[in-house]
């Protein structure tokens, strides 16, 4: 008996910083939701959304768990209510609960729905009963014919999903390594660009003259032209 | 009577500016490529990561040209010294308004840092700048036309662009493409006492995975130029 206590103390433990950390991750969100809006990135809702959804898997895991005790197998039995406010409950609750009395447990233990969901839930029995069990029978195969279909077209929307994402990856590639190197290296010594690569050594008299009227820079620029054009003439197997 | 003012001399701002180390001439970049086919994708993918996403990227197609300066007589020596000093003069072409531009840029430095650490120098300067340094004795060393999009994330700086030949018998509309892809260049100029943006550039180049690998490459290890 002690065993399965301390068994139900460990697993509450654990559960509640489970939850804990929800909350944080929530409030979090809300905060910069808040206070960015939409001025915030992206990916940085993204990663917020990420990280709830991965707390709350690691909470029902932790909840389906064999070594979890089955908490609905567990009573919760006020055994004595006090008007009094109490500060270590208002600590415990962060301010929502002041006090364990007759306004509020009521609502804090219950485990049934709230009476007025619970009327029309009732309400919705009785017109069951009432019901034809042949038109019950009809309607309940409909239902699952308009069922059955949708789970067809969400099915069908799947598979072309994912064999989109799986031609996504297998698609080759984006970008090439040796391509960036040569553009680095282009770009950097302006190695592809030289037109006039000169050999070793001492260097031949490249045609040095200096053209006579350059004033704009488009001159200069067909000024180097004709350069070229002397550089190739000169050596021809210089590319 | 004279009143004891002490004005600083323009001098003193810079000189005490440099001492303390807050000259915004240090560049942080990273650089990657992406196949042409692939463009339109990392175009859009930028477009949602960078600000102003709500209007088409802006275009540029600029012509740049390569002088180095350094004393030609000498005989070759290896490293930096015997190379020179590159002068990178860039015109855009499409805005012929514009003044020009005389960019310096530093032989990356050596450390574990995020991205590639480079000195880095951009002056806005006048048409004639060209015979300029071919007074001061700098030899044309190559150049080249460059044609993309420019995009800004904060202070960081987004240019994707395709970088084309110059040559003889090339008209300005039929230019000779470089590669098959297009260069993407994440860079943010800061002082040397901030390191921190590095961080911001690296964030944003894991965004762009794996359709671009921005990675921090030294272009003189790539092999001999």
């Amino acid at each position: 008996m002690q065993r399965e206590e301390r068994a139900l103390d460990v697993a509450l433990d654990v559960i509640l910083q489970r939850v804990v950390d929800i909350k944080g991750s929530l409030q979090e969100l809300l905060v910069k939701m808040e206070r960015e809006g939409e001025q915030v990135d992206w990916p940085s809702y993204l990663n917020s959304f990420s990280v709830i959804s991965a707390q709350i898997y690691t909470l029902m895991k932790l909840l389906k768990n064999d070594k979890t005790p089955i908490l609905r197998n567990f009573l919760t039995l006020p055994l004595q209510l006090n008007a009094e406010s109490d500060e270590k409950l208002l600590l415990a609750t962060e301010g929502r609960v002041p006090s364990f009395s007759h306004d509020f447990v009521p609502n804090m233990l219950r485990t049934k729905p709230e009476p007025d969901v619970e009327q029309r839930h009732l309400a919705l029995e009785a017109k069951m009963a009432q019901a034809n069990a042949d038109t019950a029978l009809k309607q309940i195969n409909v239902h699952n014919k308009v069922v059955k279909h949708v789970m067809d077209l969400v099915n069908t929307a799947r598979e072309e999903w994912e064999t989109e994402t799986a031609s996504r990856t297998n698609q080759p590639q984006t970008c090439s390594v040796n391509e960036t190197h040569a553009l680095i290296a282009a770009l950097g010594t302006g190695k592809g660009f030289k037109i006039r690569t000169q050999p070793p050594g001492p260097s031949p008299t490249m045609p040095q003259q200096p053209p006579p009227q350059i004033t704009t820079t488009s001159k200069a620029v067909s000024a180097v032209k004709t350069n070229i054009k002397a550089a190739n003439t000169i050596h021809p197997y210089n590319r | 009577m004279a009143l004891p003012v002490n004005i600083p001399h323009a001098g003193e701002t810079i000189e005490s500016a440099l001492k303390n180390q807050i000259v915004p001439d240090q560049e942080f970049l990273l650089q990657g490529s992406v196949l042409d086919t692939s463009l339109p994708v990392v175009i859009d993918r930028l477009r949602g990561l960078c600000d102003n996403a709500d209007i088409p990227p802006e275009t540029f197609h600029d012509h740049e040209v390569v002088y180095i300066l350094k004393d030609f007589n000498a005989p070759a020596t290896p490293g930096p010294a015997g190379q020179g000093v590159m002068l990178r003069v860039r015109r855009a072409v499409d805005h012929p308004e514009l003044p020009y531009q005389l960019r310096y840029v530093g032989y990356p430095e050596i450390g574990n840092y995020p991205a590639v650490l480079r000195n880095c120098l951009d002056v806005p300067v006048s048409s004639n700048v060209c015979e300029f340094l071919q007074e001061l004795g700098a030899k044309l060393d190559h150049e080249f036309m460059a044609k993309g999009y420019i995009m800004k994330k904060g202070r960081i700086k987004v240019t994707i662009f395709k970088m084309y030949k110059i040559g003889a018998g090339m008209s300005k509309d039929n230019l000779e493409a470089m590669t098959m892809s297009h260069l993407v260049e994440l860079s943010v100029l800061t002082t040397k006492t901030d390191m921190t943006v590095a961080e911001d550039l690296r964030n944003l180049a894991d965004q762009l995975k794996p359709l671009v690998q921005l990675e921090r490459l030294d272009y003189r290890r790539l092999g001999p130029p």
